[in-house]
């Protein structure tokens, strides 16, 4: 493919809602779903790509990162035996983009996974990760809607096989 | 936020639908919530927790347990957490065996078959396990029941941490507890990468303990060989050959400096994976080891697959070393240590053999003896390297990256640095000397940057030594080229007169995100060498580069606004 070409080039994209996108061949590479489809349809093809799995709502928002960051290089790959702990620190603008509710916020970070856009599914992830920080397995469930489903027993067990972490 | 244009973007159809979705609150989709995510999407999430976080949401519902956990045990460092799981433990008096900031435990009941099963769900997490040195401080299970786990563990766990892929014992209790026996009985074909670090006292251990192992653990790849030796003896030797050989699947050796010998070498030669032999870097510029140090040659298809490879030696004898005409073209990475002062003849001579041995090479770094036997030597004046002994490199084609570090500054004229260089099309770091030993004059002048933007507008990283004293013949505006991807750039210890010419120069040429380096490297032993006398000049050079960087950023938006406007006129 040319680069000359794909810089004008649009994509059409079609929502599990029906509703049809048109965006710049950059901004709609940056899911590496979306970049797979296209080589495989090839560059003549006027086809509408169909997303199954996203809501124009929600690909509305994405598709604003992947135009903010359409011109950012490509990730490096990550070794997947890798254990290092990765930094929280999120750039101001991505900060501001995710400042949704809860809902969409797990809506971006299954969308980012569906349509395979690592650094946004970082920032979804992160998010998440930030909210979790110091708090305790009641203050989680309590934010997050979630039901305990621990007899008294099992939770102490775990907690003590564990302890040695906790105040780290 | 997305503008208005970009939303124009979309086809003009659906332009009332997305306006409404902002509003839309899509009320009959499932409800996505925390619990629902796939482990895979967890894993991503609990990458980012601290181990504090990761063992409170663990307990946070049970589909929340298993990522979280995965994430907490994947690296250990010692076992007394997991030993923990099998049954409470208690402190012993030490008969003073260990040092006084090792703590002893012991378990307080008998194990189980029970204990064994909750021990299996956590064992089976660990993929990394660090035994930290002995001056760390640390708990361990009394030595007589750690033999005893390995003797009563269940048959249906033969191997006690399956998941087990990087073992690293740093400690040198490697002999006074029973770290060798115990890991005897519980490694197995998983493990990929170790280290052992061991002492003149525990390397015969060590050696056997790896030649055990070889069998068991066919899939290692990676071998750290790191120690407290500063020598190496014949026996040593054999059993390093020894370990090497019987690991076949090794592709990657780290190794110390003086213990890359010749018979060592040469066993990798013959190792039929090898690909990477690096040099531990702590170990590299010690000056330690003397000349003669290489095999007598390269031997016939040695080497097939290497791509990274570090030598110490002499110059002249890396020339003897590479003269049978072997020639190993996978080869990216090529680090020369070298250990004495070379003449610029045997440098010559040994570009030619590089070139002639290794075509393909992408990075070339040549470093020097930094020490008082360098700089307490007497000068000679053959040791200068001047454009015929580089004139070689345009015939490595996919040279990226070259590093020389020299004694001496190279001398070498703005229009033949230029000429060279601009011959190296695929060149983007470039690092010639700027921080020689014995400050004499360059001839380079920072006249040679507009030539390199001209010339090698891909650069990326420059680092020279020039004459920052020399006039200074800034180009007119309207024939300005300036450097399109260069983000550093260094002069080292290059003397520079305080006054304007220099820094309005480099506001010239330098794009908007370079940056000026001046912070010296020299080691503190090359420094201690150097004495007060040289090192009062090397730091005023340096104090004056800084004065420059101070007030580039301004100079650089300065042109930048200028040559918009110069624009504008045309």
């Amino acid at each position: 493919m040319s680069t000359t070409e794909d810089k004008t080039r649009k994509v059409k994209l079609v929502t599990s809602d029906n509703e049809e996108f048109e965006v710049d061949w950059e901004v709609a590479t940056r899911s590496v779903l979306i970049k797979h489809m296209l080589e495989d349809i090839g560059e003549s093809e006027e086809q509408a790509i169909p997303l199954p799995n996203v809501t124009a709502n929600v690909l509305k928002k994405v598709l604003e990162w992947c135009e903010h960051h359409r011109k950012d290089p490509e990730p490096a790959p990550e070794s997947s035996d890798d254990n290092r702990k990765r930094t929280l620190e999120i750039g101001d603008w991505d900060a501001k983009f995710i400042q949704v509710d809860q809902e969409m916020l797990f809506e971006i970070i299954l969308a980012a996974n569906y349509l395979d856009i690592k650094a946004l599914l970082d920032v979804g992830c992160k998010t998440v990760a930030n909210m979790i920080k110091g708090k305790q397995p009641e203050e989680i469930r309590k934010m997050f809607n979630i039901v305990n489903d621990f007899t008294p027993e099992e939770e102490a067990q775990i907690k003590k096989e564990n302890e040695w972490a906790e105040d780290r | 936020m997305m503008s208005h244009s970009q939303n124009a973007r979309y086809s003009s159809d659906t332009r009332t639908a997305l306006d409404e979705v902002a509003v839309y609150q899509h009320p009959s989709a499932p409800s996505r919530s925390a619990t629902a995510l796939s482990l895979e999407i967890q894993d991503n999430i609990f990458s980012f927790c601290p181990p504090g976080d990761l063992a409170r949401c663990a307990r946070v519902c049970k589909s929340w347990t298993s990522a979280p956990l995965d994430r907490l045990w994947y690296t250990q460092t010692g076992l007394v957490n997991l030993f923990r799981i099998l049954a409470p433990l208690r402190p012993i008096l030490s008969n003073g065996e260990f040092p006084s900031h090792i703590k002893i435990k012991r378990f307080t009941r008998d194990v189980v078959f029970s204990d064994w099963k909750r021990f299996e769900s956590y064992a089976t997490r660990i993929r990394h396990l660090e035994i930290p040195p002995t001056r760390t401080p640390a708990t361990l299970l009394d030595p007589s029941a750690l033999e005893q786990l390995v003797l009563e563990k269940p048959a249906t766990m033969p191997v006690l941490l399956p998941s087990l892929k990087r073992l690293q014992i740093w400690g040198q209790l490697t002999l006074e507890y029973p770290w060798l026996s115990f890991f005897k009985g519980v490694l197995h074909e998983s493990l990929r990468d170790i280290a052992i670090s061991f002492s003149s006292k525990t390397y015969q251990a060590v050696v056997d303990f790896y030649l055990d192992l070889a069998p068991r653990s066919p899939s290692i790849t990676t071998l750290h060989l790191w120690n407290s030796l500063t020598s190496i003896d014949q026996a040593t030797e054999a059993s390093v050959t020894q370990i090497i050989h019987s690991l076949r699947e090794l592709n990657t050796i780290h190794i110390q400096s003086c213990q890359l010998t010749p018979i060592i070498l040469s066993s990798l030669h013959q190792h039929p994976n090898i690909r990477k032999i690096s040099i531990i870097k702590e170990t590299i510029r010690s000056g330690r080891t003397p000349s003669g140090l290489l095999p007598a040659s390269l031997e016939e298809g040695a080497f097939r697959r290497l791509t990274d490879l570090t030598l110490l030696c002499s110059l002249p004898e890396l020339n003897r070393y590479l003269s049978s005409g072997t020639v190993c073209d996978c080869l990216e990475v090529l680090l020369i240590d070298v250990v004495s002062q070379p003449s610029a003849e045997s440098f010559r001579n040994c570009l030619v053999r590089i070139v002639e041995s290794f075509p393909g090479i992408a990075s070339l770094v040549i470093t020097r003896r930094e020490d008082l036997s360098v700089v307490g030597s007497k000068r000679e004046e053959t040791a200068t390297l001047s454009l015929q002994d580089l004139e070689l490199l345009p015939r490595l084609r996919n040279l990226c990256n070259l590093e020389i570090h020299h004694t001496d500054p190279i001398s070498m004229s703005d229009n033949e640095l230029t000429g060279l260089l601009s011959q190296c099309p695929s060149l983007s770091t470039v690092y010639l000397n700027s921080e020689p030993i014995f400050l004499s004059i360059s001839q380079l002048t920072i006249n040679v940057l507009p030539l390199l933007a001209k010339r090698c507008p891909h650069l990326e990283e420059l680092s020279l030594f020039i004459d920052g004293t020399k006039p200074v013949d800034i180009p007119e505006p309207t024939e300005l080229m300036t450097f399109e991807n260069l983000f550093y750039i260094d002069f080292g210890s290059s003397p520079v007169t305080e006054d304007g010419d220099v820094a309005t120069m480099l506001g010239q040429v330098l794009p908007s995100e370079c940056e000026l380096n001046t912070t010296s490297a020299f080691s503190e032993d090359l420094r201690k060498a150097l004495g007060p006398q040289v090192l009062r000049v090397v730091d005023l050079n340096h104090a004056n580069w800084k004065k420059i960087a101070k007030v580039l950023p301004s100079l650089i938006k300065t042109r930048i606004l200028t040559q918009k406007r110069v624009l504008k006129h045309r």
